[in-house]
């Protein structure tokens, strides 16, 4: 049995090192005797057979614009993929796209794929620092970039409770639903956090009807160093100029 | 009098920062405190005017190239150095280079300057010709839409009184004619021929443009890399083949010496020669850090500069096949580089030692990606032990590098570091 993972417009959405994402779960998944194929989306292609895990990734807004356009024929497949239990993965704008709907700088509502939920208001000041969060599938330490702020319906479910950056700003991070996860942490994440890209794997080979066996692999302490350093980082100030 | 007081203290502040190790843009950043029309009254008496090279990457190596034809053709250059191009890095380079009356005596000023502050150097500087090299991706973190960056160039260039000289084919700044009213400033343009680009392994990276869903520009395209090879360049320009070596390996430095053989015609007119050209390209170092080769014990070193993915992918595609002993060092200089894992990194089936602060990062990438890594080792300063160890004498190694570790690196083998601005 091969599961493939879909990559949808990897080109165009990919600025926080997203691929990153996918080749953790791939290398996770190959390493515990998987078969892994990766299969990537963008406009005008078709989106085939169902997938085992769905990953889309950040980038210029203007950019996943024209991916929401591209993907509104195919919204009901993509829809009935997440209610069936099928993992999606979205990070950034990505994510905010197949959230309930988006409200642009110039104030104007648009619809998104509903796929998670929450709104978006792309309207708040650029916030960049590294991350240090609690959640229930463990401690995530990344990196994020905000431009836009996430509300969550009352009873959705957050990724992670934590702190940003040297101010140590209190914030929320992403939403959990079922097997999927969108979230506005990069670095990227899950390289950075190999026990949520096994939670994310688990699922996959959950709804593939097998079982996963989560031993920890030798690179998993390149992480934790990596995750270390970060936190001994955590002022680091990260120049930003005002979009 | 302001003027040589900002001078007078801050060329004080700059003699002591360089006693505590290490130039910095500090001193300039007191001078403009004291005398906020530093740069404005510093370039008033330059004859030819002054040259903005702007650009995600490449800027160090073409203002480097720039200056050097300009000096090939005899004339004097002030010139800031290598990441010195925020307002107060071309202040500090200033202090450096003038007397105490705080005036530019050059015959032109040829300046890299960071996009962010570009239209606000433009405006203060009145440039006379505006050279745009690319857009693509950098620094994610300080631009999270690089179009935003495309942009900022774009409105810069559009301030040259006199020439702007833009990239065909860069979806972004070959926009440029379509936002100019008039017809003045002329704009001019450099290219890469179709079947140099298909013969790279990455193509040219430059970013896509998400905004502009018809960018046509009918651009004068005044000259074109024509053909690479492993030393140098042709560029077809004025209907001449003109051969150039190259300082460093690879297709960008080409692209970056199109950029700047169109941005010297610009400025020197009928004045402009290929031979002096040639000459000027024949006796070019690399810009600091940019594929500069160095010795080191027995052997010698490769710096690769390690900035973004982009110029990162360049770089490795241009590598000889034989790369000798590899260090990868970086550290929180570059404190996002998410990005490595949409790099290929083919060239270095091997790795010797990781190090920076980032170290543990990047092996886990590299790790993910099958490279095989024989050492992580956090200090820089035992990282160069051990490459030092594994001198073999004329096997030339590899180091990719930042800009911080990269300075710190060339210390450690026994060069003097320069001044920074950023
Ligand atoms: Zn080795």
């Amino acid at each position: 049995m091969t599961i493939t993972l879909l990559h949808l417009f990897p080109e165009d959405l990919g600025v926080s090192g997203d691929s990153g994402n996918v080749q953790t779960v791939a290398y996770r998944l190959r390493e515990r005797g998987f078969d892994v194929n990766v299969s990537t989306y963008a406009s005008g292609d078709s989106l085939g057979d169902k997938p085992g895990a769905v990953f889309i990734g950040n980038g210029p807004w203007a950019a996943a614009h024209r991916a929401l356009e591209a993907l509104a024929p195919v919204r009901s497949t993509l829809r009935d993929w997440f209610s069936a239990g099928v993992p999606f993965f979205a990070v950034g704008t990505g994510a905010e796209i197949l959230a309930r709907t988006i409200t642009l700088r110039d104030g104007a509502e648009i619809s998104g794929l509903d796929l998670f939920p929450f709104t978006v208001v792309r309207d708040r000041d650029r916030l960049v620092a590294y991350n240090d969060c609690d959640s229930r599938l463990g401690r995530i330490v990344a990196f994020s970039d905000l431009s836009s702020e996430w509300l969550n319906d009352d009873t959705a479910e957050p990724l992670g409770h934590g702190v940003i950056g040297g101010k140590r700003v209190a914030r929320d991070d992403g939403v959990i639903v079922a097997s999927s996860i969108a979230t506005q942490l990069g670095g990227p994440v899950l390289a950075l956090n190999p026990h949520i890209a096994d939670w994310v794997a688990e699922r996959i080979v959950e709804h593939a009807g097998r079982a996963f066996d989560a031993t920890p692999l030798p690179t998993d302490s390149l992480a934790e160093n990596a995750r270390a350093v970060i936190l001994e980082n955590m002022d680091q100030v990260f120049t930003t100029i005002a979009l | 009098m302001r003027q040589s007081l900002a001078v007078i203290i801050g060329k004080c502040v700059y003699a002591l920062t360089k006693l505590r190790g290490g130039g910095s843009a500090f001193p300039g950043l007191v001078a403009l405190r004291i005398a906020p029309r530093l740069l404005q009254n510093a370039f008033t008496r330059v004859p030819r005017g002054i040259v903005f090279v702007l650009g995600s990457n490449g800027k160090s190596t073409t203002t480097h190239m720039v200056s050097q034809i300009l000096r090939g053709h005899g004339l004097s250059v002030f010139t800031n150095p290598t990441g010195a191009n925020l307002p107060q890095g071309v202040a500090s380079s200033l202090l450096r280079q003038v007397g105490a009356r705080g005036v530019v005596r050059a015959d032109i000023a040829v300046l890299e300057v960071d996009e962010a502050f570009a239209v606000e150097l433009a405006e203060i500087l009145a440039p006379r010709v505006v050279l745009g090299l690319n857009t693509q991706v950098d620094q994610l973190y300080r631009f999270i839409d690089t179009e935003r960056a495309g942009v900022m160039m774009l409105d810069a260039m559009a301030l040259a009184s006199e020439a702007i000289v833009t990239n065909r084919d860069d979806p972004f700044l070959s926009t440029i004619g379509d936002r100019r009213a008039a017809k003045t400033p002329r704009v001019v343009a450099f290219g890469v021929a179709s079947d140099v680009v298909a013969a790279s392994p990455n193509g040219l990276l430059n970013a896509q443009n998400f905004t502009e869903r018809t960018a046509v520009s009918s651009l004068d395209v005044v000259t074109e890399v024509t053909a690479l090879s492993d030393s140098g360049t042709t560029l077809r320009t004025r209907d001449m083949n003109v051969a150039l070596s190259l300082p460093a390996r690879g297709m960008h430095y080409a692209v970056d010496a199109a950029a700047a053989v169109t941005t010297v015609q610009q400025v020197l007119g009928e004045e402009w020669s290929a031979d002096l050209t040639a000459a000027a390209f024949a006796a070019m170092k690399p810009a600091y850090g940019r594929g500069e080769v160095l010795p080191f014990e027995a052997t010698d070193v490769t710096f690769v500069m390690f900035k973004n993915m982009a110029s990162l992918q360049l770089n490795l595609d241009a590598l000889p096949h034989e790369t000798g002993p590899v260090m990868v060092a970086i550290d929180e200089g570059t404190p996002d580089m998410s990005w490595i894992y949409d790099v290929r990194f083919d060239a270095l089936r091997h790795v010797d030692v990781i190090s920076g602060d980032k170290c543990w990062q990047m092996a886990n990438c590299l790790a993910m990606k099958g490279v095989t890594v024989d050492l992580v080792e956090p200090s820089v300063e035992k990282a160069v032990a051990r490459m030092r160890e594994l001198v073999t004498p004329g096997v030339r190694q590899t180091w990719v590098v930042n800009y911080e570790i990269t300075m710190i690196a060339r210390k450690l083998i026994g060069f003097s570091e320069l001044a920074s601005g950023s």
